[in-house]
């Protein structure tokens, strides 16, 4: 039995266009500043206005990586979310609604007696207290903090430190809408079961995938994005070009991905750190740059934040269908450095470890996320910021530089890495070329300067592994009894199995490949030979992760549980393949 | 004290592989007499080049080179220049790479404005794969893949970058080195996204527009008395192409380049910004 202290799941429901994402982030750093971790997840269709939108915000003592299936609050804007997700409802949780638009029936609830019906004049009430009709939002969130017997002062402070700089008169409306709800609800119900007791805690933030990833860029020495927007990676060329004046660096939205790929790459060359980031369709497009940028040995970053495919798929949904596409991508054979976070931190400490690798190993790397990471927020430790701070490398200095006429920026070195002068500089000069060359750059089409090149490039992948992290993370007791596999955001999935496993009294661990190039292959047959029962879990359909474990590691999991429906895994059906499983 | 540069001084080991009698050889040297007579030393340039017999011009010029894609030097070119802002860039490119591959890229170029030079050898005629169409080869023509004639409309380069907002359209002629020279000048100096369309033979592959049919039709418009600030003007004069074709600069519109509406890069340029003392921690607190 769980306890109803501090442990709830709210749902909103409503259109596109209504505004409900804003009043989820607004629950979930209320909870957070309150001592408590929260995740959520949003869905919605390829649409602005209208289709219907949900989210959802679990919060617990604990820290969590996954909500729930089960919701305790259902806030309903419109009549589609009481039909849809009325039946979501725990026996005893409040069905919240609109009842400046809404009358519910029974039918409309599945003649459900075990639920609260809690009306709320919500756009009335945000009307009279001076707020236009997205603040119904706003009376709903009160609401639900009156439900929960959660204190008002915390979400006015949030007003002051969010809408401050707007003004006193965006802040007391907000104030006012919020405890119009909060009294409205008081009146009607007073014994809830599920409250919120605030705790003291470590400071905390609320944030997301892509703007971790955005920020862990800036602190990496970003100065140069480029991107043609693709949902769900647009949000990174939207933060960061807010981000611009602060930190100076400049984004470009490009005329296609083509551009944004060649951008970077110019400006790499030039001498700055750069990225650019898109989705598998727009990864598509990218492919000859990410060539480019490994035979000229540009250093480059491309973000592919997945989302199902083929062609435009499931534009606002979620998948991790792409790994083997990055690994190949592109014609011929060359070097490049994969990663997949699973969660804001590593977001942000890959974002800028990224960077690093790119400049100083001279090769492009590729950041894996997909949608469930890219645009879901979790409670987060402040990020350390002493760490992963920019040491530049890989640049020539005027002595090796010499005078001219030619610098040789392709001879072989014993790394593979041979540093670079920027263009500009005084000395000897170089031709960057998509041809194969010789070391000062010009085509050559020998076989022995071929080889040599080739084998150049491919040498710099032993030289970057010193710059690399443990590129396996292991969560969970060393000696378990079932082990998850796995890669990207579906780690948090099988976090959050793994906790309500120990629940039930079953041990388990999850293994995360973070670094899928290049593949750590001693570190995986270690740990498969001390992993008693191994349970592979993908966000795909042809497992793609398990396939690269047997190519490149000659392992096997024992089980398999796979899904491509769009949607993140549930913690508890892993949970429960498990418990089948043992 | 650098000693003063000459063209051969631009000159690279290896001798251009182009067809003896190319286009290629006139623009080459027009490009290394203005990059002399601007007294710019090699290391002072990037040249970016696109893909075809005009890219692999990047084995044959003694300057920092970027030898790109088919179609993308576009591109690589304006993300040097914004990482860069005072580096001074070139970029060549032959029609079908341009017009063709990176049509996509030069609408944008235009409209931008960033501050390089765009050189582009039009010799009607895809060279380096051997004689197919080009998006400038005239319609009947015959070639390699358009054995019954070319259906489709010749693009008309100039005209294009007029009507998509080009601040400075120039046309030279590769047999007129003298000209293109300081056409190539005028075009680096101007403040923003500079067009220059060469017209070229292609001597083995295009045997429509030779030498001697490009000699009976080109003209300077310089000493015409053509106003290049007037657009309606410069638009008549691009659309000229039969019995007469406009050699020198047919438009010329001073307004912001691209760098000087981007605040970050009112001051340094961001390739010298320091990058060791970075702190986000103020925009982390607005996610407590």
């Amino acid at each position: 039995m769980k306890s109803k202290v501090n442990t709830f799941t709210w749902t909103i429901g409503g259109a596109a266009g209504d505004g409900i994402m804003v009043t989820g982030a607004m629950l979930a750093k209320y909870c957070t500043r309150a001592g408590l971790w929260t995740t959520d997840y949003a869905e919605y269709p390829s649409l602005i206005r209208g289709g219907h939108n949900v989210q959802v915000v679990q919060v617990d003592e604990e820290q969590i990586f996954e909500h729930d299936q089960g919701t305790e609050i259902l806030v309903a804007i419109n009549e589609e979310t009481v039909r849809l997700h009325a039946a979501s409802l725990s026996p005893g949780g409040a069905l919240v609604y609109d009842s400046t638009r809404l009358t519910i029936n029974p039918a409309m609830i599945g003649d459900r007696t075990d639920i609260v019906l809690v009306p709320v004049p919500l756009m009335d009430l945000a009307l009279k207290n001076g707020g236009k009709d997205l603040m119904r939002n706003t009376v709903a969130l009160g609401a639900t903090l009156a439900l929960l017997q959660a204190p008002r002062k915390l979400m006015d402070d949030i007003f002051q430190d969010t809408f401050g700089a707007k003004g006193q008169k965006v802040v007391d409306i907000n104030v006012a809408t919020c405890r119009a709800g909060y009294e409205h609800v008081q009146k009607l119900v007073k014994d809830f079961p599920w409250r919120i007791v605030p705790k003291e805690n470590d400071q905390r933030m609320v944030i997301g995938g892509n703007d971790a990833l955005s920020l862990g860029f800036i602190h990496g020495g970003l100065k140069f994005y480029a991107a043609y927007p693709m949902t769900p990676a647009s949000s990174i060329l939207i933060s960061l070009a807010e981000l611009a004046p602060t930190y100076k660096h400049i984004t470009k939205h490009a005329e296609d991905e083509i551009a944004a790929v060649n951008l970077a790459i110019g400006a790499s060359f030039a001498g700055v750190r750069a990225a650019c980031g898109t989705s598998g369709g727009g990864f598509c497009l990218m492919t000859e740059g990410l060539g480019m940028a490994a035979i000229t040995e540009t250093p480059l970053v491309i973000v592919d934040a997945q989302r199902p495919g083929p062609a435009t798929g499931l534009p606002t949904w979620t998948e991790q269908g792409d790994l083997r596409f990055v690994m190949h991508a592109g014609q011929g054979e060359f070097p490049r450095v994969i990663v997949a976070p699973a969660d804001p931190t590593q977001a942000f400490q890959e974002a800028a470890r990224s960077l690093h690798i790119a400049e100083h190993g001279q090769l492009p790397v590729i950041i894996l996320t997909d949608k469930y990471l890219a645009e879901s927020h979790w409670s987060t430790p402040m990020f350390d910021l002493t760490k992963l701070r920019v040491q530049r490398g890989g640049f020539v200095t005027a002595q090796e530089h010499g005078g001219g006429p030619w610098y040789q920026r392709y001879a072989d070195t014993v790394t593979g890495i041979t540093p670079r002068p920027i263009p500009g500089q005084s000395g000897g000069v170089f031709i960057a070329n998509s041809d194969e060359h010789d070391a000062v750059g010009h085509a050559n089409e020998e076989s022995d300067n071929r080889v040599m090149q080739y084998r150049k490039r491919e040498r710099k992948l032993e030289a970057v592994l010193s710059f690399l992290p443990p590129r396996l993370v292991h969560y969970g007791p060393d000696d378990a009894d079932v082990t998850f596999v796995t890669w990207g955001s579906v780690t948090q999935s099988c976090k959050e199995a793994m906790r309500k496993l120990a629940t039930m009294g079953i041990r388990a661990n999850v293994l995360q490949v973070l670094y899928l190039l290049p593949f750590p292959v001693a570190e995986v047959q270690q740990f498969f030979r001390a992993a008693k029962k191994t349970i592979l879990v993908e966000n795909n359909g042809t497992a793609q992760l398990g396939g690269v474990l047997k190519e490149y590691a000659d392992v096997t999991c024992n089980h398999q549980l796979l899904k491509n429906d769009g949607r993140p895994f549930w913690a508890e059906d892993i949970a429960a393949f498990a418990k089948g499983h043992m | 004290m650098q000693r003063p540069v000459k063209n051969p001084d631009f000159n690279s080991p290896h001798y251009p592989t182009w067809c003896p009698g190319c286009g290629d050889f006139g623009i080459w040297t027009a490009l290394k007499n203005a990059m002399a007579e601007l007294g710019w030393q090699p290391s002072d340039v990037l040249i970016v080049y696109g893909i075809g017999c005009s890219g692999n011009m990047a084995n044959f010029v003694r300057t920092y080179g970027f030898h790109g894609l088919h179609g993308r030097a576009l591109p690589v070119a304006i993300g040097a220049k914004l990482a860069n802002k005072d580096l001074k860039i070139i970029v060549i490119g032959g029609d079908g790479d341009g017009y063709g591959e990176g049509g996509n890229h030069f609408l944008h170029a235009l409209r931008g404005n960033v501050d390089i030079t765009y050189i582009v050898h039009d010799n009607q005629v895809y060279g380096l794969t051997k004689g197919q169409m080009a998006p400038t080869t005239e319609r009947g023509q015959k070639t390699s893949s358009t054995p019954e004639g070319v259906i489709d409309q010749p693009l008309n380069p100039v005209a294009l970058a007029i009507a998509a907002g080009g601040s400075f359209v120039a046309q030279g002629f590769a047999g007129d080195t003298g000209q293109l020279t300081q056409l190539i000048k005028a075009a680096v100096d101007h403040p923003g996204f500079a067009h220059l369309n060469v017209l070229q033979p292609c001597v083995t592959f295009n045997q429509h527009n030779t030498y001697s049919w490009f000699y009976d039709r080109v003209y300077n418009l310089d000493g015409t008395g053509h106003d290049f600030s007037n657009k309606q003007e410069a638009f008549a004069r691009a659309l000229e192409w039969g019995e007469k074709i406009p050699t020198g600069i047919l438009y010329r519109e001073i307004r912001d380049t691209y760098e000087q509406d981007v605040p970050e890069m009112r001051t340094e340029s961001l390739v010298k910004e320091r990058l060791d003392n970075i702190d986000i921690s103020g925009t982390l607190k607005q996610y407590t």
